[in-house]
Formats: structure tokens, sequence, C-alpha cells
């Protein structure tokens, strides 16, 4: 008890503490924010079903039944069925499963890759950053979802080829960002100063530079699931995305299902809903998170 | 400025060229004999004749090692020549980008034309009254508009006039100089679409590029020698604020040619997307190299061009 009091008396502050505080800072900042947090939990929700989306499907997503074709929402079927008699409600948290998959996958993938890259591109400029500038340059300034349908006409679709291609314009994008912010903080004062009590440019970069330009680097990487699990769908809607009889939300709005949309709207309504409020969760959640991380940006 | 405009020609053609050796590699990676799955899986189903196969092989250059089939391709693009098409081998798959043209840029410009006008104003309503009950709905409407995509919003607008009205739209195309009114009648759902997302992310920009003006101090000078907001509004803050929407705008637009595939796809017109998308599925190479190409061309272009106006709009640029 005494010790502890010392400790809190004195400059030092206990791990425990400093954690205390962080999560009442951050609870106090994320009340003001009600649709950042409806998001972020709504999100929880979406990585909920895909993690225990064997569990709460009731009907087996990929199984035909013939005798409950084009059926309308009810008890048995809550989303009601496909022209095919499967369930559309087992299908779409099965599809959840594979979009949330790719999505994240895609960024825990390529935003490591892009923060590393960007790092060093800002940090020591020169000749290697020109030339990573100058492909960055290239591969942005073809339209995403041409790219991406270009790969995947050459591999064939599965959930890597898909994750692989998209990696190849979420890379470029996020290298853009991080360069940005470190060729300015490379210059504040704490870094000279670090520098030049003689701190290696690891350190420097790992210890000094990239605590500062994490808050872009979260929100980057927010709103880049919510752009893959977009283009996946759009993909799949193509007809370029996961293969049926695999269900994803692309996949679900395409193809035959189209042809009965007047008649059976929910095998449309379920999916496009899926999609819509996902993609818009992210993009809220990335703007919130801006206005809590980068208060000099707050309500722009 | 000459300067600048050459070392910027120069970096464009730099970034093309690194373009093409992407694309070439990407889709020279190709697994197996591709030709071959191709000819036969690509939509076409008929048997193929070995003078056909030999053919593409040769259109390929999937005879030659990579780099002299590159600088072969490389060499045509110089001179205008992408080859002919693997599907259609009769058309030059250049010639078959420029017919295809017109269905595009008609709904790139009516998308801009509905949309530019509704986004800058609901952007300028939108900070000007910041944090207010008239901001948040709008900006609620303009992450929607980023966020719905517009397959998803073209199936319920499609399902929803189907069932309310029993109407289906008519899909195919006409050209405006056949006849204006069908033209528009087959355009005009597509056109709303894009300009719903054109508008969610124009509001944005606008927006906070108003916001940032707004802030600075000649803005709260203006305001303090007592003059008009409206004045105030046009004279200071616009004319600032609306110099960097209009490099934003300048990307968007050359990003709208390629956003509209999907729309192109679902109302069957025959635009540069659609046979993007046609030849994907049934692999023509040629034009899907060439398309690739042709999108990533009009970006650069896109991108020089903004430059070059943002220096003439605002007189504090200097070209180095």
């Amino acid at each position: 008890m005494a010790e502890s009091a010392a400790t809190r008396s004195g400059t030092r502050i206990s791990e425990t503490d400093r954690r205390e505080r962080w999560l009442a800072t951050q609870w106090r900042t994320w009340r003001r924010k009600p649709i950042g947090l409806a998001s972020f939990l709504f999100i929880v929700l979406l990585v909920l079903l895909a993690i225990f989306a064997p569990l709460l499907q009731t009907h087996d997503p990929v199984q035909n039944s013939l005798t409950s074709v084009l059926t309308a929402p009810s008890a048995a079927h809550w989303f009601g069925t496909d022209p095919n008699g499967r369930d559309v409600y087992s299908r779409l948290i099965a599809g959840a499963r594979i979009s949330v998959t790719i999505g994240f996958l895609a960024v825990f993938i390529s935003v490591p890759l892009g923060v590393a890259v960007g790092l060093m591109s800002g940090y020591f400029g020169g000749a290697m950053d020109f030339a990573i500038q100058r492909v960055t340059d290239a591969i942005m300034s073809i339209p995403g979802l041409i790219l991406l349908l270009a790969i995947v006409s050459v591999l064939d679709p599965s959930i890597f080829s898909i994750t692989f291609a998209m990696s190849i314009f979420i890379v470029p994008t996020t290298i853009r960002v991080v360069r940005g912010e470190v060729l300015v903080s490379k210059e504040r004062e704490y870094v000279q100063a670090a520098r030049a009590i003689g701190a290696q440019p690891v350190r420097l970069m790992t210890r000094h530079i990239l605590p500062n330009v994490m808050a872009p680097i979260l929100i980057i990487a927010s709103v880049t699931v919510g752009q893959a699990i977009l283009i996946e769908s759009a993909l799949g809607f193509l007809g370029f995305g996961v293969p049926p009889p695999d269900p994803t939300w692309g996949n679900m709005l395409s193809g035959a299902n189209r042809r009965y949309m007047a008649e059976a709207p929910w095998i449309i309504a379920a999916p496009g809903l899926a999609i819509t409020l996902t993609v818009l969760a992210f993009n809220m959640f990335g703007d919130a998170l801006r206005d809590v991380l980068d208060p000099r940006l707050r309500g722009s | 400025m000459w300067r600048y405009v050459v070392r910027r020609l120069v970096g464009a053609a730099l970034v093309l060229w690194l373009v093409s050796i992407f694309v070439f590699v990407v889709i020279r990676a190709l697994p197996g004999d591709a030709v071959l799955s191709a000819l036969t899986e690509g939509g076409r189903g008929v048997a193929v004749s070995q003078a056909d196969l030999d053919a593409a092989r040769e259109e390929l250059g999937l005879n030659e090692p990579i780099v002299v089939a590159y600088l072969q391709w490389a060499g045509g693009f110089l001179v205008g020549d992408l080859g002919m098409s693997l599907v259609d081998r009769q058309a030059q798959v250049s010639t078959r980008i420029v017919k295809s043209l017109n269905p595009t840029i008609e709904l790139a410009i009516l998308a801009a034309l509905i949309g530019l006008p509704i986004a800058l104003g609901l952007g300028i309503v939108s900070a000007v009254r910041q944090d207010t009950v008239l901001d948040y709905p709008l900006r609620l409407v303009a992450i929607v508009g980023i966020s719905v995509p517009s397959f998803v919003l073209a199936t319920a607008l499609l399902t929803f006039t189907s069932i309310t009205w029993g109407y289906a739209p008519q899909f195919g195309w006409v050209p405006l100089w056949e006849d204006p009114a069908r033209n528009l009648g087959l355009l005009y759902m597509p056109a709303l679409i894009l300009a719903f997302n054109l508008t969610g992310t124009v509001t944005r920009m606008t927006r906070s590029a108003v916001l940032e003006v707004i802030r600075e101090d000649y803005v709260r000078t203006a305001h303090s020698k007592g003059l008009a907001f409206s004045v105030v509004l046009r004279r200071h803050i616009l004319r600032n604020a609306l110099i960097s929407v209009t490099t934003l705008v300048g990307l968007q637009l050359a990003f709208l040619l390629s956003g509209s595939l999907i729309l192109e796809v679902i109302f069957a017109l025959p635009g540069v997307g659609q046979l993007t998308f046609t030849a994907i599925q049934q692999r023509d190479y040629p034009q899907i190299m060439a398309n690739t190409m042709f999108f990533a061309t009009v970006v650069v272009a896109m991108n020089l061009i903004v430059d070059l106006i943002y220096g003439v709009l605002d007189p504090r640029v200097h070209y180095a």
C-alpha cells in the first residue's frame, strides 16, 4: 500500500495507472463520438459473425433444395431462399466470413509492408526514394478495379489470389501516406535531438517517427478494410470473385439472382445491405478515428 | 514555366513506361499454355485451328523471350500499333477502344454535370454551417455517397422501379446525335448513380477545403472590417478553397471513366469499361493490355493537366 502510494505521489506513474488513464481518455473521447462507436461495435459484430459463422448458420449455405425455391422470409428461412433453394441468411453469414477474411488479410499483409517501405523511402530519400515513388505512381495510375480484374483473370480466383492482387494496390497508397508523414516528422526537433545523441536510423524510425505517423496509418487501415471488402464484392458481382457455389456478398448479387429480383427482392436486399453497411461502418469509423487521433483535423 | 512542363512530361512518360512494364509482366505471367485456354475458354467455344493458335501465339509474343516481346510491343505502342484483338481477329485493339469511347465519355460528362454543382453546393453549405443541424445530414449523405457501391445502388434502383412501377428501364445504346431523347433515356439511370458516388467524394473534399480556408487570418480580417458574409464567402473563402477542390476533382474525373465499368456492364452500354470487361472474360490479352494502358494514360494526363491548371489558378505557385 505504502509503496503504491509512494509511486503515485512520485513522478513515476505505474503501468496499471497509465493504462487506466489511457482507457479513461479513450472512453471520454469516444463517448462524444456515438457514430464512431456504433461503427466500431458493428465491425466487432461482423468479425464475430465471421469467426463463428458455422455455428450461426441455420442451413448449409451451399446445399441446393428444390422444395424451397425462392421462398419469402419466414421462421424457417429468416431472409428467404434463393433460386437454388439455398438459405439466404446462412449464405450471408458464410459470405461475411469470406469478405471479412479477404478485407482484413489484405490489410494485415499490405499495410505493414507499405509502412516499412514508406518509412525507408521518406527517411532515406535519394535515388531509392525516387525509384519507389515512380513505381507507386505507376501502380496508382492504373484504376484499382481494372488492375484487379486483369490480375485475377491471369491467376485463378481464390481467397489468396484475390488478397494478393488487392495488396498490389493497397501497398502503394500506404507508402504514399506514410512517406508524406515521415517527411514532415523527420525534421521535428525531438527527432533531431535523438539523432544528435547518436540514435541509429532504425531506432529513430521505429521509436521516434513511427509513433507519430500511427494516426494516419490506423485511419488508412480502417478505410482500406472497407474498400477491400467493397472491391471483393465488386469482383464477385462481376463473376471474378471466389468461385461459386461458395457464397460471397458480391456473387449473391450477381448472375442468376438478378433475374429474380422483382419477384424475390430479399435475395438482393440482404447482401446489398450487408455490403453497404459494412463499407459505411469502416468509413465512419475511419472518420471518427481521424477526429480522435488528430485534433488538428477535428470536425473537418 | 516551360521547364516545369517539360519536366512533368518526362515524368509522365516515365510513369507510363513503368505501367507498361508492370502490365506486360503481369499478363505474361500466364500459367500454362494460356493461348489455348484463351481461345477455347474465351467465349468462342469453337474448335481452334492450328493456324489460329499460331497467330495468337505470335500476337502475344509467346514465341519470343519476354524482353524481345516487350520491345516489340512497346515499339508498336510508340507508333500507335497495339496489335490485333484475339477475339475479333480483323480489328486493331486501338480501333476497338476508339469505337467504344462515346458511351463512356458521355456517361462521365453527364455524371459530372449532375454531380459537381450539387456537390460543391452541399460541401460549401456543410462547411459554412459546420456542426449545425444542417451539417450533420449533409455529412451523412456524403459518407453514404462514398459507401454505397454503384452496383448495389443500381441493383436496388432496378428492383425498386420494376416492383413499384412494373417498369424496366431499357438497356443498350443509341448515339446522342441519332436519337437524343432515347440516348438520355438509356443513360439517365447509370449517370445518376455515378453522380451519386461522385457527389459523396466531392462534397467531402469541398467541405474540408472550405473549412481549412475559413480559419485563415485573412478571412477573420475580412469579416472584421465589416464585409458582408456573401462577399467574404465569394471573394475570400471560395476563391482560395476552390483551387484545391479543382485539383482533387480533376483526378476524380479521370477515375470516373474507369469507375463506370460496372455500370456499363449492368446497363449494357458498349463503352470502354464494357470492352475491358469482355476482354478480360474472353482473355483477349492484347486488348486487356491496351485498355489498361488507356486508363493509366488518362489518369497520368489528368494529373498533369490539373497540376498545370493549379498554377494558373493560384498565382502563389511558382514552378521551379
